[in-house]
């Protein structure tokens, strides 16, 4: 258990990042993400940790991946820009493949690492208008780490973990509260934060079916990140001097107990194909299933108790006020969803070199369902047109032996204006509308030794 | 060796690429949210508690007009040399200082008992301006005006108190709204609850409006809730008493739906206070897609334990922003003096107050 000041509990508790999954709305490195994520048959480098772990089990050699990405939603409520942070930093990976009982194997790490913070929690009341998939809940850390084997030479298996962080943590406020002399109330604090790792896991599979046709299935792991805070004061309200025995003093506890979901990812179901037409041209597909409706609403849930003990002297007279229950949180009532992405790569010799066009598109309907109560949840339905490209030298001799790649990419996230109305003509937000865009674009820089 | 001088070059790269900016997304998403509010602090007034105060009288029952110039004008009610009369004041911003108030309406006629007062102004969707005012006689009355400064009032009252009709106190507090086509929608209180009445235009007629068509007498369109619903912890409701002082507006939502909200002060059933019964105040709100049918929010939108003289709000759609303007005191130094207070909803946002 990490001790930590109070002022890293004000930061740890402050309005800062959190997440959905940024690798599933902007992408994982270059080729990929200019594939609109439809690789899920047809990974080529460490971005296989997040794609699909099967694909590590193709490298012949030690490859690194660097890259950055900046993505800019221009994000808007009843025409109004609503000022969602961007999201940038880099994107990392490494893979080393060998033999393991003689079988091809491969180890991988990825990391997408935002520069402006690791991770961002933000707890907000239900009744206030979010972007919910965007914003505070794109910017976190994420690191896996994937293992792959081809048992077979038609068909490889691979699968890992994720990490992330949970945070719980407790303050413990004790002493005296003097009512009649401020300068004699004295409380001391004790502030306890813990971090815990939280793992969740991801599997997939590649099966080479011939004529250039792989198929491909991933599955990911469902995981929500829990924020909890406990609060304790105990002490003692005292009318008249707090050292006098015969002053009038209350014991009393009051206690908080607050949990918001800070991250969340849903359950995933990858289905994938790829067919290598001929040497130049390549063409991909994906469907996803998402669980979203696991989803709970993120809202901070709060239990309160408050427990004071009267001297006989008050009883009768002083009556302890009851503590109104919290609101109810609405459910969230988001619904699965049904993501389609295709993709197609052209790829022309220049020498012994290679340089290459991509281009994709995804359909990604919104999950988040109407807003006719008391929650304001915005989302739209997204249209993801991405572009790219890239420059592979090949065997560049003593200076480098193996494939140096550079591939960059731009797309473009369209969220056509939805419009919400509220069954209540009473709601304080009252109707609106939202839509979007949302412009993103990277960089790449792999190696692949030989 | 190539390998690792490799690698380490790509980790110097990742470290050039890790500098951090300042982020947002802690802001509160722009809608139009109309409450709660919260009171404008002295810093976002320019220092002062009140954005209007009158030193020669006292000022109360704002209304508030969105001028073209992007002022908003002021009209309230102003006691002073013991008449009643309607002022009129300028601010640059809502809820920022006003200057001083000027009469612009004077009872002049015998059927306005010699006072005028609780002023509401509408903009005329074929230009000009229509006033709805009360009396000290009871009666509401109708003026016009071309530019919001000159106002001449109608000859005869646009309603008079009619016992049969539910109304059996004075009629006070209008507010009036002028819509699209023309027609008129006057909002006004009497006997403790809020009443509407229409007519096709500015000089006919009024037409009472009944609030229930299922009963066999005319019902207002809000009425107190009730000594015993809604209970707040054991106290009664915060519009258990009566409601007042009516502010209607109406605005096309995002979505295109006609949204028509009732702003209004909100009495409790006298409770036990420090110096004994007296009911709470607060302003609070309903709202109806069809002008006939409101729901309450339920809750006030607004209240102040510090002053809990607040009335007669009036509402200002600025943006995203919503401003209150209300009557309260605690305006000068000394604390004692009226004046027009503003709140503002989201919370949230805070104001810079004008050079």
């Amino acid at each position: 258990m990490k001790k930590l000041s109070p002022l890293a509990l004000a930061l740890t508790l402050a309005p800062s990042l959190a997440a959905a999954n940024p690798l599933d709305m902007y992408g994982f490195g270059a080729r990929s993400t200019s594939l609109a994520g439809a690789v899920s048959a047809d990974v080529h480098d460490t971005s296989a940790v997040y794609y699909n772990p099967a694909g590590l089990a193709r490298l012949r050699g030690l490859r690194v991946d660097l890259g950055y990405f900046h993505a800019e939603p221009m994000l808007s409520i009843n025409g109004r820009d609503t000022g969602v942070a961007p999201s940038h930093g880099l994107v990392a990976g490494i893979a080393s493949p060998g033999r393991i009982f003689g079988l091809p194997f491969a180890v991988g790490i990825g990391l997408h690492l935002p520069d402006d913070r690791l991770s961002q929690v933000q707890a907000v009341p239900q009744t206030q208008p979010r972007w919910e998939l965007y914003g505070v809940r794109l910017q976190r850390l994420y690191i896996a780490a994937m293992v792959a084997v081809s048992p077979f030479r038609w068909l490889r298996l691979g699968g890992g973990v994720a990490f992330m962080a949970a945070t719980r943590g407790t303050v413990d406020i004790t002493g005296a509260i003097s009512l009649t002399n401020g300068s004699e109330t004295s409380l001391t604090h004790t502030v306890d934060v813990d971090l815990t790792a939280v793992r969740y896991a991801q599997f997939g599979a590649q099966a080479d079916l011939g004529r250039g046709v792989t198929v491909a299935f991933t599955w990911r792991e469902r995981f929500a990140l829990d924020l909890t805070i406990d609060l304790a004061l105990r002490g003692r309200i005292v009318a008249g001097p707090v050292s006098d025995p015969n002053s009038i003093a209350v014991p009393g506890t009051y206690r908080l107990q607050s949990r918001t979901v800070a991250a969340y990812q849903p359950e995933q179901w990858v289905f994938g194909g790829a067919w290598v037409i001929n040497p130049r041209w390549r063409v991909m597909v994906d469907l996803t299933w998402a669980r979203w409706s696991s989803y709970e609403n993120p809202t901070s849930s709060l239990r309160t108790s408050l427990d004071l003990t009267l001297p006989a002297a008050l009883q009768g007279t002083v009556r302890i006020p009851s503590i109104p229950p919290s609101a109810p949180r609405e459910a969230a009532r988001f619904h699965d969803t049904l993501i389609t992405r295709v993709g197609a790569e052209f790829t022309a010799p220049v020498g012994r070199h290679a340089a290459t066009v991509r281009a994709g598109y995804a359909y990604d309907p919104s999950p988040v369902p109407e807003q006719p109560g008391v929650t304001s949840f915005v989302d739209s339905d997204r249209h993801i047109f991405t572009l790219g490209g890239g420059f592979a030298l090949r065997r560049l001799g003593a200076v480098f032996p193996g494939t140096l790649s550079l591939d960059v990419y731009g797309a473009a996230q369209v969220l056509p204006e939805r419009a919400f109305a509220k069954a209540s003509p009473a709601d304080l937000v009252g109707d609106f509308t939202a839509g979007g865009v949302v412009l993103s674009a990277g960089a790449t820089l792999g190696v692949e030794f030989d | 060796m190539v390998r690792i001088r490799t690698i380490v070059a790509m980790a110097c790269l990742a470290g050039c690429g890790t500098i951090a900016s300042p982020g947002a997304g802690d802001r509160e998403l722009p809608a139009n949210r109309t409450g709660p509010f919260r009171e404008l602090t002295a810093a976002e007034m320019g220092g002062r508690n009140c954005a209007a105060v009158d030193f020669g009288g006292l000022i109360d029952e704002p209304s508030a007009l969105r001028l073209a110039d992007g002022r908003t004008a002021l009209y309230v009610t102003r006691v002073h040399d013991e008449m009643r009369t309607v002022a009129r004041l300028t601010m640059r911003a809502p809820g920022q200082q006003a200057d001083d108030p000027a009469d612009v309406l004077t009872a002049t006629l015998p059927w306005q008992g010699g006072g005028v007062m609780s002023p509401d102004v509408s903009a005329l969707p074929g230009g000009g301006f229509v006033m709805a005012y009360g009396t000290v006689a009871g009666a509401l009355g109708l003026a016009r005006s071309a530019d919001g400064v000159a106002w001449q009032p109608l000859e005869t009252p646009a309603l008079e108190a009619v016992a049969t009709e539910g109304e059996v106190s004075a009629l006070r507090a209008p507010s009036i709204v002028a819509l699209a086509d023309g027609s008129l929608v006057l909002a006004y209180a009497s006997a403790g609850s809020i009443w509407f009445a229409r007519a096709p235009r500015v000089g006919d007629a009024f037409t009472r409006v009944d609030g229930d068509a299922r009963t066999p007498r005319r019902d207002p369109v809000l009425a107190a809730s009730g000594v015993g619903v809604p209970l707040d912890g054991g106290a009664p409701g915060f519009e258990s008493g009566s409601v007042d002082d009516p502010e209607l507006t109406v605005e096309t939502t995002a979505i295109g739906r006609a949204l028509w909200r009732l702003y209004y002060t909100a009495r409790s059933v006298p409770v036990a206070m420090d110096a004994g019964l007296a009911p709470t105040v607060a302003i609070a709100m309903a709202a109806s897609f069809d002008g006939l049918t409101f729901t309450r929010f339920g809750a006030p939108v607004f209240a102040m334990r510090a002053d809990p003289t607040i009335v007669a709000p009036a509402a200002l759609a600025d943006d995203a922003r919503r401003t209150l303007l209300y009557a309260g005191g605690r305006c000068t130094l000394s604390r004692g003096r009226r004046g027009v207070r503003a709140a503002i909803a989201p919370g949230t946002d805070t104001v810079t107050p004008l050079p």
